[in-house]
């Protein structure tokens, strides 16, 4: 079970390795020769809460289906649709975790960039520059772990900077930071 | 100002008076209920049907109307603005006070609008298009003022931004004298509507047609409504007049093009029914976009598409709305060049890879056979045979996609290109991008190819499709450079090169 507090994660397989001395949820790269930027890993309470939203998501559509069917066609389709819900159920379980490995983020000297998707892999990046606001959110599930949805708002309205479930303490840390680095960067009015 | 000309120019003396003079506490016209009221008729028309048709019908259409022209009395009285040479301020309602604040360096666009019911009444809607849309819309609107009333606070925003972004050294120096940069003629307009989306009323139309003569065939006396309709003629007359009504209401849209040259802003009027007056700043410029279909590239034409961050410099978008709605060729790279300032346009001189053709060539086949997949299932298993010309001809539409699809680099711009027979190059200035996000499916993963979004201001995501990861280097090591290069948006670029103009154009 991952929670708050636990045991370093295995790095995942992106060439970065944990670094015990910035916190169970950071990692460095080990070759630095290159100079990419250090990405960091999500907070671990991440995994849990995306399987209690999948799980969640996942029992309420199939208990729905398992009720359609077993009403519609009988019980041939609720063993169908049983078979395909613990499919699907084994599916969510297993989901997050492999999300988790590919979610990371830098802010680095200029821009804060992510990396996500597990089939569909996307890296974006948002200069700081162009930051006109920052939101720090936090649903319940959230508030039980102190973990936050940081989200910075460019003026262009499909940005996709935003760094879920990150430690309340170091999102507060890198909002602080990042508005630092705005007000020093100025703006330029579009 | 007493003038009804929305095409009044600043230099009016009347203007400059009043330009100087404060705009405070300001209310819109007294005729705005009444005019209110006419907006609202068009959507009253069941009621004005019930109000001719039945004997209560007349009570009932005047307490609505009595209804909505106490609305707009009560809008009129509660809606104040002003304006103090920085920021521009409305306050209304009645419960809830609403009170909007727009300074002048957030002004992206200002629309003069008139129509019809504002030109019988000699008044004029005023549209300030602001950058940051909030909760509550991207605009403010004055609907409605005089005419003199519009012309002073276009020139006041005018000159205030000016201020704003020049300073107040160059803003009171003398404007440079305006220039005529394009005027389309009615012949080309209506040209432009028959070639353009406008085009699109025919087949509707004739679709239309086909269904309507098919349900009346279907009656008990078939024959002789068969012979009373002649299909042939019916529907030639139809496309006949389908074309005229395209470029009747093309010309209707943009009659009286005129886009001018203003020191540091394009003025655009256009318009019978509804006069439009619109200011772009060309250093609000976030976008611009060339569309040539098929048919405008044979004969030479395109329209051009400028975008501000104020959303777009029509109300929606589409052709209609086009900055440029047509226009030759040669006219359109030259608005496209002064839209751009000094930044130099690159050519779109990458194609895309033979991986990524394969990819087009065969997401085409599938989505064609997928489109088709119903029709065994409905007309039984002979129509299996249809499934190869639809794969064929899926196939034939990805090959044609890719040999549109193409991007350049440049050290100010970004050049897109996509498209199958409408093809559309956007040029998007580097120093205009907030973000950007490269993606890449299971199928780009194996042949390194990848999508690359890049995200602007007020104008739908760019996405520069399949490109390879030399190209998307590339294209991100721009973005990266630009991002963190506060020189580039001062604007301080080398001059724009009319040889990458031209080959920028000629690169189709």
């Amino acid at each position: 079970m991952d929670a708050i507090g636990g045991e370093p994660q295995p790095a995942p397989d992106t060439g970065l390795v944990p670094d015990p001395a910035r916190g169970t949820d950071r990692v460095e790269r080990v070759d630095r020769a290159d100079e990419v930027p250090a990405f960091h890993q999500l907070h671990p309470a991440a995994r849990l809460i995306w399987r209690i939203e999948a799980v969640g998501w996942t029992s309420a559509v199939g208990l729905g289906a398992c009720v359609v069917a077993g009403l519609a066609i009988g019980p041939a389709g609720l063993v169908v649709v049983v078979a395909l819900a613990a499919i699907t159920g084994a599916a969510a379980w297993w989901y997050p975790a492999r999300r988790y490995r590919h979610w990371q983020y830098v802010i680095g000297d200029d821009a804060l960039e992510v990396r996500r998707g597990v089939w569909w892999c996307t890296s974006a990046a948002v200069p700081f520059h162009r930051i006109q606001q920052i939101d720090v959110e936090q649903g319940p599930l959230q508030r039980r772990h102190d973990v936050v949805t940081l989200r910075l708002r460019t003026a262009a309205a499909a940005s996709e900077g935003h760094v879920p479930h990150l430690a309340a303490a170091e999102a507060d840390r890198l909002r602080r930071r990042l508005l630092a680095i705005a007000r020093s960067v100025g703006d330029d009015g579009h | 100002m007493t003038g009804t000309d929305p095409t009044a120019t600043a230099s009016d003396p009347t203007i400059h008076a009043a330009i100087e003079a404060p705009l405070h506490g300001r209310r819109l016209h007294p005729i705005s209920p009444i005019v209110d009221v006419l907006a609202w008729l068009p959507r009253l028309w069941p009621l004005v049907l019930l109000g001719v048709s039945r004997s209560w019908g007349p009570w009932l259409l005047g307490s609505v109307v009595t209804a909505f022209a106490v609305r707009g009395a009560l809008r009129w009285s509660t809606t104040t603005y002003g304006f103090d040479g920085r920021e521009l301020v409305v306050a209304s309602g009645l419960w809830n006070r609403t009170v909007r604040r727009a300074p002048v360096d957030r002004v992206q666009q200002v629309d003069v609008v008139r129509k019809l019911r504002h030109q019988a009444f000699g008044v004029a809607v005023v549209q300030v298009k602001l950058a940051d849309a909030g909760p509550v819309g991207g605009d403010i609107t004055l609907e409605v003022v005089s005419m003199g009333e519009a012309e002073t606070m276009k020139a006041r925003l005018e000159q205030a931004r000016r201020r704003a972004t020049l300073g107040e050294a160059m803003a009171s120096a003398p404007p440079p004298p305006e220039h005529e940069v394009v005027r389309i003629s009615d012949a080309v307009l209506a040209l432009g509507g028959v070639t353009g989306a406008s085009l699109m009323f025919v087949p509707a139309g004739v679709a239309a047609l086909a269904s309507l003569l098919d349900d009346v065939r279907l009656g008990d006396d078939a024959e002789r409504v068969a012979a009373d309709l002649p299909l042939a003629a019916a529907i030639t007359g139809f496309v006949a007049l389908s074309f005229v009504t395209a470029a009747i209401v093309s010309v209707l849209r943009s009659h009286g093009y005129r886009m001018t040259r203003r020191a540091t802003d394009l003025v655009i009027e256009r318009g019978m029914l509804e006069r439009r007056a619109t200011v772009v700043p060309i250093d609000r410029v976030q976008a611009v976009t060339l569309s040539r279909n098929l048919v405008r590239r044979r004969m030479g034409l395109a329209s051009v598409h400028i975008a501000t961050a104020g959303r777009l410099t029509g109300e929606g978008s589409g052709s209609a709305n086009d900055s440029v709605p047509v226009v030759g060729i040669t006219d359109a790279l030259a608005v496209i060049g002064i839209a751009m300032g000094d930044r130099i346009v690159p050519p779109a001189d990458r194609a895309i890879s033979a991986a990524a053709t394969r990819r087009l060539v065969l997401r085409g086949a599938v989505v064609a056979v997928f489109v088709v997949s119903w029709t065994p299932f409905a007309f039984g298993a002979a129509w299996l045979l249809v499934f190869a010309p639809a794969a064929a001809l899926g196939a034939w539409e990805g090959r044609l996609a890719s040999r549109s699809r193409r991007h350049g680099i440049g050290t100010d711009a970004v050049t897109i290109v996509r498209g199958v027979f409408a093809w559309r190059s956007t040029i998007v200035p580097l120093d205009r991008v907030q973000s950007w996000s490269s993606t890449q499916s299971p199928f780009q993963r194996r042949h390194e190819l990848h999508h690359v979004s890049v995200h602007v201001n007020g104008v739908r995501t760019v996405v520069v499709r399949d490109i390879t990861s030399d190209h998307r280097a590339a294209l991100v090591g721009a973005l990266a450079t630009t991002a963190t290069c506060s020189d580039r948006r001062s604007g301080s670029v080398s001059p724009r090169s009319r040889d990458d103009l031209r080959r920028f154009g000629t690169a189709r």
